[in-house]
């Protein structure tokens, strides 16, 4: 099982188109379509739901979504308050042993070579199936969230960190290998640097799956958190909130991919790839 | 040719070692303290029922209670919801991907909105299509299509953009219409970026099919998964789980030996 570069989640910085910095005209000009697109969406499924009079039980108005959303905010963001946590403790655990391991791996051909396929069969188990005995195992508190979280976080991390820090040029290497730089300055100089985009590019991905890892076992077994809310309206069918509920986790998972996108235009500002989009991205 | 054996089993020996060896500590572990098959089964008895389970070929299922007697049924109404789901994900993938590589402005005002739904997590949506769509195939395959579709799209969109801009040239000289600049340049050069987004799609859609299953089915892996676990049947769990992955990376090769069929003439195939 040799690792290659197709293994790696995404490849950093395929998507970006470059772009000027822009003024208060063409902002407007540029965000437009995407307003447009917002409006016809929503438009569409008030219009409808009105013109065939769906009663709101089977599909709820937008108009309405938004009311009981507006309703029940107060409740749904302790719940997700909850969620966090557990999801945030265990993306952290993920985060540092995927880098960790990733570390270890790039400097012992044979410890990659005999880890690094575990890590695969890790990778092949579909975690959410497992969610109902991570339940019985752990119990009816925060750990089985950790645990799921930490396990879907670790394996994009592991992959695209050790693909990132293999990825350093070969004449910056053999450079800093000529000044009789140590594998720890190498590590740290070089190595990280290079692994950045590539960590990042997983952690665009990831951010979002540890908060969905978390809400499954909520769901599967938990005293509190976004998961039980969702357990128990879809058990009182009270379609209305589930949709208001979709709507939070909607705007939250929007919000954690242009957050990450932030923190990396911070962390990569010396990057091409956030460079050549002149800033913005 | 000894030779390359030898250097094959290099290759090889130390994934094989090191898994034999995760195996063996989990054996001797769950042996030594005794650990009861409910909390944590051994490997060896794992592979017992998985054995069991699937030497017992297709059984109808229990309606009740009980461990199940076979896996081969709820597995093949899995791989269905799976396949249906992606056929549906495929097509509205490859059309709103086909869409948006035609005009910046359909680009910008469709990729925001389905960003938006993409992000919304599937176990918050599934309750809401079991509701609409009953404890059925539909909802599952429903979840599937939607757990698909965007991958597939956003690699149709890279693929029909980043055709090489001297080939464009070339048929724009020789007076080929927008149509056989399509169908000649852009489906073509689409295709690599499209099987790309399917092999991620295969794994997405049984996981999408199995979430539906976990909330609310009356058969399916899923559905069997979440029946033996609060029946404690430990080692049906992992036997399910097992199958489950397996499937994902039985879908996948199917995938990339179509691929390979398909895309003979591409570089990455006959490298």
């Amino acid at each position: 099982m040799e690792l290659t570069a197709s293994d790696a989640v995404v490849q950093p910085g395929l998507v970006r188109r470059p772009r000027a910095r822009p003024g208060a005209l063409e902002t407007a000009r540029a965000l437009w379509p995407s307003l447009f697109g917002f409006v016809l969406f929503f438009g569409v499924w008030e219009l409808g739901v009105r013109v065939t009079n769906t009663p709101p039980f089977v599909v709820p108005a937008p108009s309405l979504v938004a009311g009981r959303f507006w309703e029940e905010l107060p409740m749904l963001l302790g719940e997700l308050a909850v969620t966090l946590v557990g999801a945030s403790i265990g993306f952290v655990i993920g985060l540092v042993v995927g880098v960790v391991g990733a570390v270890i791996m790039v400097h012992s051909r044979t410890l990659e070579r005999s880890l690094f396929p575990i890590a695969v069969v890790i990778k092949l188990i579909p975690f959410v199936a497992l969610a109902p005995m991570l339940i019985v195992w752990l119990g009816y508190d925060v750990k089985p969230k950790i645990v799921l979280a930490a396990l879907i976080t670790f394996f994009p991390v592991l992959v695209n960190c050790i693909t990132g820090l293999r990825a350093v040029d070969p004449l910056a290497h053999e450079f800093f290998r000529s000044m009789g730089a140590s594998r720890w300055e190498i590590l740290v100089r070089l190595r990280w640097s290079t692994s950045l985009p590539y960590l990042f590019a997983a952690l665009k991905i990831v951010v979002h799956l540890a908060v969905i890892g978390a809400i499954v076992a909520e769901y599967f077994g938990s005293r509190d958190g976004i998961g039980l809310v969702i357990l128990r309206t879809s058990e009182s069918l009270r379609i209305q909130s589930l949709f208001a509920t979709s709507l939070l986790l909607a705007l939250l998972g929007v919000t954690l991919i242009l957050v990450t996108n932030v923190v990396e235009r911070r962390a990569l500002y010396w990057h091409e790839s956030v460079r050549t989009s002149g800033g913005r991205g | 040719m000894i030779r390359r054996v030898g250097r094959a089993a290099e290759g090889f020996a130390p994934p094989v070692i090191a898994i034999a060896a995760a195996l063996a500590l989990w054996e001797a572990v769950v042996q030594l303290l005794r650990i009861p098959p409910y909390l944590l089964p051994a490997p060896s008895v794992v592979l017992g029922t998985l054995g069991q389970l699937l030497g017992a070929g297709w059984v109808e299922p229990l309606r009740v209670g009980g461990a199940p007697a076979s896996v081969l049924r709820d597995a093949s109404i899995t791989v269905a919801e799976a396949l249906i789901g992606l056929a549906a994900g495929t097509a509205i993938g490859v059309a709103l991907g086909t869409l948006m590589a035609h005009s910046r402005f359909a680009e910008q005002a469709i990729y925001p909105v389905v960003a938006a739904i993409r992000a919304t997590p599937i176990i918050s949506i599934a309750p809401i299509f079991i509701i609409w769509f009953g404890f059925g195939m539909a909802p599952k395959a429903a979840l599937a299509a939607l757990a698909t579709f965007f991958p597939i799209m956003v690699n149709c969109v890279t693929g029909m953009r980043s055709v090489d801009p001297q080939a464009l040239e070339f048929f724009r000289s020789v007076h080929a219409s927008t149509r056989e600049i399509f169908w000649h340049l852009r489906v073509p050069n689409t295709l690599p970026y499209f099987f790309a987004g399917l092999r991620l799609s295969v794994s997405l859609a049984l996981i999408g099919a199995t979430v539906g299953e976990l909330l609310g089915a009356s058969e399916g892996l899923g559905f069997m998964i979440t029946q033996t676990a609060i029946n404690l049947l430990t080692t049906h769990v992992f036997s399910g789980v097992i199958v489950l992955a397996a499937l994902g990376i039985v879908l996948t090769e199917i995938v990339s030996l179509i691929q390979g069929r398909v895309l003979y003439w591409h570089e990455s195939e006959r490298a």
